[in-house]
C-alpha cells in the first residue's frame, strides 16, 4: 500500500517536474518570442531607410577621406585599396537592407526609390575611386562625385530623420490621452 | 640598475599590452559616436582592472598557485566550473575576435583579403605559444603594442580644440540623435572592454610562469598602476582621434579601415605604419594571450599539468586545448563572420561574464589560509566591493541593452 502511495507520490511529483519543465519551456518561448519582437518591432521602414542612409553616408565620406589621403600621399595604396573595399561593403549591406524592406505606404515607397538611388550613386562613385587607384581612370576626378554623394546622401538623411520625427509625433498624437498635443 | 630595468619593461609591456582588438574598435566607434562623452567609462574600467589585476597578481605571488587553481579549490567545482564556462566562452569569443583582428591589420598592409591571412596569423599564434618562451612573446608584442602611441601624437597633431573636449569628458551627454539606451550600451562594452577577464587570468598565470614570490608584489602593483593606466590614456587617445576626425564627417567606425584614418590624416603615412605595427602587435599579442588563457583555465580547473615553463610534451593537454581553441576560432572565421561584429560581442558578453570572474577572486584575496598577512585591507575591500555593484550592474544591463538598441545600432 505504502509502496502504491510512493508510486502515486513519484508519479504526481513526476508531473509536477513535467509541468514545471513546460512552464519552464513557455517562459523561456516567451521570452525568445519578446526579444524578437522587440528587435523586430522597433524597426520601421522609415527606421531602415534612416539608418541605411547613415551607413551610406559614412561609407562614403571614408571613402571622400582616404582618397584625399592618397592624392595628398599620406596613406599607404594597400590601406586606401581595404579602406575602399570596406565602404563598399557597407553601401552594398546599405542597399540591401532598403532593397528588402517593404512600403506600407506611397510615400515609403517614393522614399526607398530615392534612398535607394542616393545608395546607388555612392556606389559608383567608391567604385570609381577603387578603379582609379588600380589605374582605370582619374582619382582627381572621382573626388566631385565623392562629394555629390555625400551631399545627396546628407540631405536625405535630414529628410528622413523628419519623417522619422513626424511619424513619431504622429503616434503620440494618436495616443488615447491625446500625446503632448 | 637590473632591477629598474625589470620595473621599466614590465610597465612598457603594461602600456603595450593594455590595448586589444576590443580596445581599439569600441574606443574608436565610441569616439566617432559621442565624442568623448563616454571617457569616464575607460576611467572607471582602468580603476576597476587596476583592483582587481593586481588583487590576483597577489594571490599568484603569495601562494605561488594561479587564481583559477584556487577558485575551484576554495569553491568547489559547481562553482568552478560556473567560472569555467563563462570564462572560457567569453575567452573563445575573444581568440576569435584578436585572430580576427591580425588578419584585418595584415590586410591594412597588404590589401590582401583578410580571410587568406586568417590561417597564417592561427598558425603565427599556434607557433609562439608552442615555441617562444613566456618572458619573450609578452615583452616582444607588448613592446611593439608601444607604437599605438602614435594615436597619442596624432591626437596632439591634429590639433583639436582642447576645450571643446574635456568638455566632452567632463560634462559627458547624450548627443542629439543618439538614444540613450544606445549611450548606456557602448558604457558597458567600454566598460567589458577594459575589465576583460582574460586579463586578470593571464596576469596571475603569468605571475606563476615567471615564478614571482612575495618579494615581487610591489613589482606586480608598479605594473598595473602605472602600466594600466597608462594604457587607459592610450584608449582614451583612440577615441579622441575619432571624435576629431569622424564624428564631424558623419563617419561611424564599423571597420579597423576606419580606425587609422585619422593617424593617417595627422602623420602621414609614417605615423600610420606605427599605427599598423601597433594594432598588429596589440591583436598578434592578445591572442598569444587569450589562447595561453585558454589553456590555463582549462588546465587549472582540470589539475592537468600546465605553463610555458615546462615542455610541451609534459603538459600536451594545456598545449592540446590551445590548439583545439584556435582551430574553433578558425573555423567560426572560416563562416565569413565579420571580425569587427564578433569584437563587438565579445566585449558585451565579457560585461555579462565579469561578476563570475571577479567575485572569486575577492573572496580568495580575503582568505587567510591562501594569503596568510597579504589579505586584502579594509580600503581595497570597500572599493572592490563598490566596483562589485557596478559589474553586477553592468553585467545584468548587458544583454537587455542589446536587444533593445539591436547591439547599438
Amino acid at each position: 500500500m505504502s509502496q502504491v502511495r510512493r508510486g502515486d507520490e513519484h508519479l504526481t511529483m513526476s508531473r509536477a517536474t513535467e509541468r514545471r519543465g513546460g512552464a519552464l519551456r513557455v517562459a523561456a518561448s516567451a521570452s525568445l518570442a519578446l526579444a524578437a519582437a522587440l528587435l523586430a518591432g522597433c524597426s520601421s521602414p522609415t527606421d531602415t531607410f534612416e539608418s541605411a542612409v547613415g551607413q551610406g553616408l559614412a561609407a562614403v565620406e571614408t571613402a571622400r577621406l582616404v582618397v584625399e589621403q592618397e592624392l595628398d600621399d599620406r596613406t599607404f595604396t594597400t590601406t586606401a585599396v581595404a579602406t575602399l573595399g570596406d565602404a563598399r561593403r557597407e553601401l552594398v549591406d546599405a542597399s540591401t537592407s532598403v532593397a528588402e524592406t517593404d512600403a506600407p505606404s506611397q510615400t515609403d515607397a517614393a522614399l526607398r526609390a530615392e534612398v535607394l538611388d542616393a545608395l546607388d550613386a555612392g556606389l559608383d562613385a567608391v567604385n570609381g575611386a577603387r578603379d582609379a587607384i588600380g589605374g582605370v581612370g582619374s582619382l582627381e576626378a572621382v573626388v566631385p562625385k565623392l562629394e555629390a554623394a555625400a551631399d545627396d546622401l546628407d540631405a536625405l538623411e535630414r529628410a528622413t530623420a523628419g519623417a522619422a520625427a513626424d511619424m513619431l509625433a504622429d503616434t503620440m498624437g494618436d495616443a488615447p490621452d491625446g500625446g503632448t498635443g | 640598475m637590473k632591477k629598474l630595468f625589470a620595473v621599466a619593461l614590465g610597465i612598457l609591456t603594461a602600456i603595450g599590452g593594455f590595448v586589444d582588438i576590443g580596445d581599439l574598435v569600441t574606443n574608436a566607434v565610441v569616439g566617432s559616436r559621442f565624442g568623448l562623452g563616454l571617457a569616464w567609462v575607460v576611467l572607471v574600467g582602468v580603476v576597476g582592472i587596476c583592483v582587481y589585476a593586481q588583487m590576483s597578481g597577489r594571490v599568484a605571488a603569495v601562494s605561488g598557485r594561479a587564481t583559477f587553481e584556487i577558485i575551484r579549490e576554495r569553491l568547489g567545482p559547481r562553482a568552478g566550473l560556473a567560472n569555467l564556462a563563462a570564462s572560457f566562452l567569453i575567452n573563445l569569443l575573444t581568440v576569435t575576435a584578436e585572430i580576427g583582428g591580425v588578419a584585418l591589420a595584415l590586410q591594412l598592409a597588404t590589401s590582401v583579403d583578410p580571410m587568406w591571412w586568417i590561417p597564417v596569423a592561427a598558425f603565427g599564434v599556434w607557433i609562439v605559444v608552442w615555441r617562444a618562451k613566456f618572458e619573450l612573446l609578452e615583452n616582444v608584442t607588448g613592446l611593439l603594442g608601444l607604437t599605438l602611441i602614435v594615436f597619442a601624437v596624432a591626437l596632439f597633431l591634429l590639433a583639436p580644440d582642447w576645450g571643446s573636449l574635456a568638455g566632452q569628458a567632463l560634462q559627458p551627454s547624450v548627443p542629439d540623435g543618439e538614444p540613450v539606451a544606445t549611450y548606456w550600451f557602448y558604457a558597458v562594452a567600454l566598460f567589458g572592454a577594459a575589465m576583460t577577464p582574460y586579463e586578470v587570468f593571464f596576469f596571475s598565470s603569468g605571475a606563476v610562469e615567471e615564478k614571482w614570490t612575495v618579494k615581487d608584489i610591489g613589482k606586480s602593483r608598479l605594473n598595473v598602476l602605472v602600466g594600466f593606466p597608462l594604457g587607459g590614456l592610450l584608449s582614451i587617445a583612440i577615441a579622441g582621434c575619432a571624435a576629431v576626425v569622424l564624428l564631424p564627417a558623419a563617419i561611424e567606425v564599423t571597420s579597423l579601415s576606419q580606425v587609422v584614418l585619422p593617424v593617417a590624416e595627422a602623420g602621414g603615412k609614417i605615423a600610420l605604419a606605427f599605427a599598423i605595427v601597433g594594432i598588429l602587435a596589440a591583436t598578434f599579442g592578445a591572442a598569444l594571450e587569450t589562447t595561453l588563457s585558454s589553456g590555463y583555465t582549462l588546465a587549472q580547473y582540470f589539475g592537468w599539468s600546465w605553463g610555458k615553463f615546462r615542455k610541451p610534451a609534459k603538459a600536451a593537454r594545456f598545449h592540446l586545448a590551445m590548439i583545439i581553441g584556435i582551430l574553433i576560432a578558425v573555423g567560426i572565421l572560416a563562416t565569413g563572420v565579420d571580425p569587427i561584429l564578433v569584437t563587438e560581442y565579445s566585449v558585451v558578453f565579457s560585461a555579462v561574464a565579469l561578476p563570475l570572474t571577479y567575485l572569486p577572486i575577492l573572496i580568495i584575496a580575503n582568505d587567510r589560509e591562501y594569503m596568510g598577512d597579504h589579505v586584502n585591507g579594509r580600503v581595497m575591500n570597500a572599493v572592490a566591493q563598490v566596483y562589485l555593484v557596478i559589474i553586477l550592474a553592468a553585467a545584468l544591463a548587458a544583454i537587455p541593452l542589446l536587444i533593445v538598441t539591436g547591439a547599438g545600432a
